[in-house]
């Protein structure tokens, strides 16, 4: 047997240890694993707090941190993106490596799946290279033994010179003894003063160990900068990684190939396996991955999910709009008025207190909370995985993979977080397309505001035809921006996890992670938009712009010209395009104007709602877009889609205005 | 009848690729092109690894292959670069 690393190699690891002992600060874990695993479960479990990691790299640039007591000793645990090797990433973003030597992990805690460890070890064998103390939980052990597996983990441990620890984390069963491992072997890590009584014993041949340790002295030597590795470099020169560790990031391409084979050997020498009658759970995936009945369940799931969402919603919604207006709503309009006795702004004020947090609660609580519970659960029981499968090829029509289904059914939600969850793909070009489709995806304040324009007057055929006239200008938009695009979709594999039982405690903490995150970015947004509403309407700079929009909206779309305003205001506030334009038509036509019916024929109220669904997207979703892709894209995109709603909506005019 | 009949020092008659495997049959990759090696390595999907097509996705979508106890969505365009031999016969 080999050695991978030689005494020069190892020598800086003492130091890297006196500086972790001086600093006294508990010790730092990282949980690494590939997705699916169920590291944020283990992470959730110790910590006591959800935090939400995706299942590709990215998504948590740089990790969840949560300070946790076990067994009475501290540590900090740091929850990482699941990867599939060392040296993932995506175009965008830092390759996985990275991101945990930026967490400077003391230890590692590598999370595999028990049932399936000879795919899950190459990335323990990577982490096991890198140098640190490794503890490995042998996760979904009870899938395991369902599938007949069971592990030996005694010779398991033995191979790896690791502790390894049987846990089911859905449980909390051995994640609290495996991290209380990782810190056992942090702190014996420390106290050695950084060494190691031998250097691991690798399994690699020796033309492979040759080169890594050749790059290994490269690294600890004075003449690392010739011809290696600037970030890793630094990592060994701060002491965060021993040379051996970056050696063993450098020469990963080499490396790779060697860990799935020593993983085959090793796991076949620690599996034991007995036949048994296949799963319920794997007979269910394969019939809704088939064709028949697949589509059909699909169509079914989606279209249950939507009906779920506005079903909940719409009755909390009306729910809480009363009890505001009846409890909330008068003791703040006059404790407003009494604050600020000037009416130019007080006005505006109550806009944003007032009706911009009615608006919040009407929309953001009872649609976007719903709709992250029915995401929820489809996430945690396998099936939008399904789903990506059985959509695969409806989305490489507008170049994306199936599983841009994801974003794309939470964009019906709120446009917001399903921009940020296009990180998942893996070229910018797929993000670009996928955020396009996202933006023309009407989110549920959207859709609220088709519904109530056009159900109570036109009826539920036109309300449908909407919708069907914004799916098919998505569509035929998708496809066009993908033969302008430059470059081309990228074929990827996906693993499909296997369907599972949602956990209530873990549907309902990763739905409220989501909505609060969703609260903290759209809600201030609101606020304000709602103020500069209010600030607009209060000093009369309305009837100018009205005026000014006079030519589109009376000329080519066809609307009374008081439409303008609400469209072009909405996108502070979308769910305010009706509110707000019925506030106007008032003001201008008088009391009878309360309802659409009376100054808007059916057709026109049919290009109102096309167009609102369409149009520029709010102020949140350019916001989120800013923040993803710059202000280029984020104008191309905006403009992109205005222009293709006043196109829409010119030609609907003249069908039906 | 095997299209894995050995011809002279064995060379073969005809490489199958994932995409042509029928449905069902174990088998074994025999080889991943050089540029793929990484990329699909991180999924299982290398030289010597056993595996079964189980499903095609509906409209002539990706394949569904068994490696292991997991599942893998395979893009039609990657089944095509990858050759296979079914796991009964020998080179």
């Amino acid at each position: 047997m080999t050695v991978l690393a030689d005494r020069a190699a190892w020598e800086s690891t003492k130091s890297l240890g006196r500086q972790a002992v001086a600093l006294d600060r508990p010790p730092v874990i990282a949980l690494v694993g590939r997705p699916n695993v169920g590291k944020s479960t283990f992470f959730a479990d110790v910590s006591g707090q959800f935090a939400e990691t995706s299942n590709a790299p990215g998504t948590t640039v740089s990790g969840h941190r949560r300070e946790v007591v076990v067994k009475g000793r501290r540590a900090v645990l740091v929850d990482l993106p699941g990867t599939l090797s060392m040296t993932d990433q995506n175009e965008s973003l830092a390759p996985f490596w990275q991101l945990l030597l930026a967490a400077k992990p003391d230890a590692i805690l590598s999370v595999v799946d028990a049932g399936d460890l000879a795919r899950h070890l190459p990335l323990v064998l990577a982490c096991r290279d890198l140098g640190l103390p490794l503890v490995v939980g042998a996760n979904l052990a009870d899938e395991a033994a369902a599938h007949g597996v069971e592990l030996d983990l005694g010779r398991l441990s033995q191979l790896l010179v690791a502790p390894v620890v049987r846990c089911v984390g859905r449980r909390g069963e051995g994640t609290k003894q495996a991290v209380a491992a990782a810190i056992d072997r942090a702190t014996a890590f420390r106290e050695s003063g950084g060494t190691r009584r031998t250097a691991p014993a690798t399994p690699y041949p020796p033309l492979i160990v040759a080169r890594v340790n050749s790059l290994a002295r490269s690294f600890a030597g004075a003449d690392a900068a010739a011809d290696t590795d600037t970030i890793l470099r630094g990592a060994v020169a701060a002491h965060v990684l021993p040379p051996v560790g970056a050696a063993s990031i450098a020469a990963s391409t080499a490396l790779e190939p060697e860990r799935w084979d020593v993983a085959a050997r090793w796991a076949h020498q620690v599996e034991r396996r007995e036949s048994v009658r296949e799963p319920a759970a794997d007979r269910l995936a394969r019939v809704v991955t088939s064709p028949w009945p697949g589509l059909l369940l699909f169509a079914v799931i989606t279209v249950a999910a939507l009906l779920i969402t506005a079903t909940l919603g719409t009755w909390l919604a009306s729910l809480m709009a009363a009890a505001w207006s009846t409890y909330v709503s008068p003791p703040m309009t006059s404790i407003v008025q009494t604050l600020i006795p000037v009416p130019a702004l007080s006005g505006p004020a109550l806009w944003a207190l007032d009706s911009g947090l009615l608006a919040m609660l009407s929309v953001g609580i009872p649609f976007v909370l719903v709709f992250y519970v029915v995401l929820a659960v489809l996430e945690d029981s396998g099936y939008l995985a399904t789903a990506a499968v059985l959509t695969d090829r409806i989305f490489n029509a507008v170049g994306l993979p199936g599983r841009a289904v994801i974003p794309v059914f939470a964009a019906t939600g709120c446009n917001v977080p399903a921009i940020y969850a296009t990180r998942v793909f893996d070229t910018r070009r797929e993000r670009l397309l996928a955020s396009f489709l996202i933006v023309l995806t009407p989110c549920s304040a959207r859709s609220a505001v088709v519904v109530a324009a056009l159900a109570p007057f036109a009826g539920p055929v036109a309300t449908l035809a909407a919708f069907g006239v914004v799916l098919g200008v998505t569509v035929v938009a998708g496809t066009a921006a993908n033969a302008l695009v430059p470059g081309r979709q990228s074929p990827s594999v996906l693993e499909l996890p296997p369907l599972r039982m949602p956990i209530c405690r873990e549907v309902a903490a990763k739905s409220w992670f989501r909505f609060r995150s969703f609260v903290r970015t759209a809600a201030p947004l609101m606020l304000a938009g709602s103020f500069l509403l209010g600030l607009a309407y209060e000093s009369g700079a309305i009837t100018p712009i009205e005026r000014l929009l006079s030519p589109v909206t009376a000329g080519l779309l066809g609307l009374p010209p008081v439409t303008g305003v609400a469209i072009v205001l909405a996108f502070l506030r979308k769910e305010l395009a009706l509110q707000l334009l019925l506030v106007l038509a008032v003001g201008e036509l008088g009391p009878a104007a309360a309802s659409l019916g009376t100054f808007m024929t059916h057709g026109q109220l049919f290009v109102y709602a096309v167009i609102t669904a369409l149009s520029i997207p709010c102020i949140a979703s350019v916001a989120s877009l800013v923040d993803e892709f710059g202000w280029k894209p984020t104008l191309a995109i905006a403009g992109s889609v205005l222009g293709l709603a006043l196109a829409v909506g010119t030609v609907l005019a003249h069908i039906v205005g | 009848m095997s299209l894995w009949l050995a011809r002279g020092q064995g060379h073969l008659l005809y490489e199958m690729t994932l995409l042509e495997a029928a449905i069902g049959v174990p088998l074994v990759l025999e080889r991943v092109p050089e540029q793929e090696v990484v990329r699909l390595g991180v999924h299982g999907l290398c030289a010597g690894r056993a595996l079964t097509v189980e499903q095609d996705a509906p409209l002539r979508g990706p394949r569904l292959v068994r490696v292991g106890s997991r599942r893998l969505s395979v893009p039609r365009s990657i089944a095509a670069l990858l050759i296979v031999r079914p796991a009964g016969d020998v080179r």
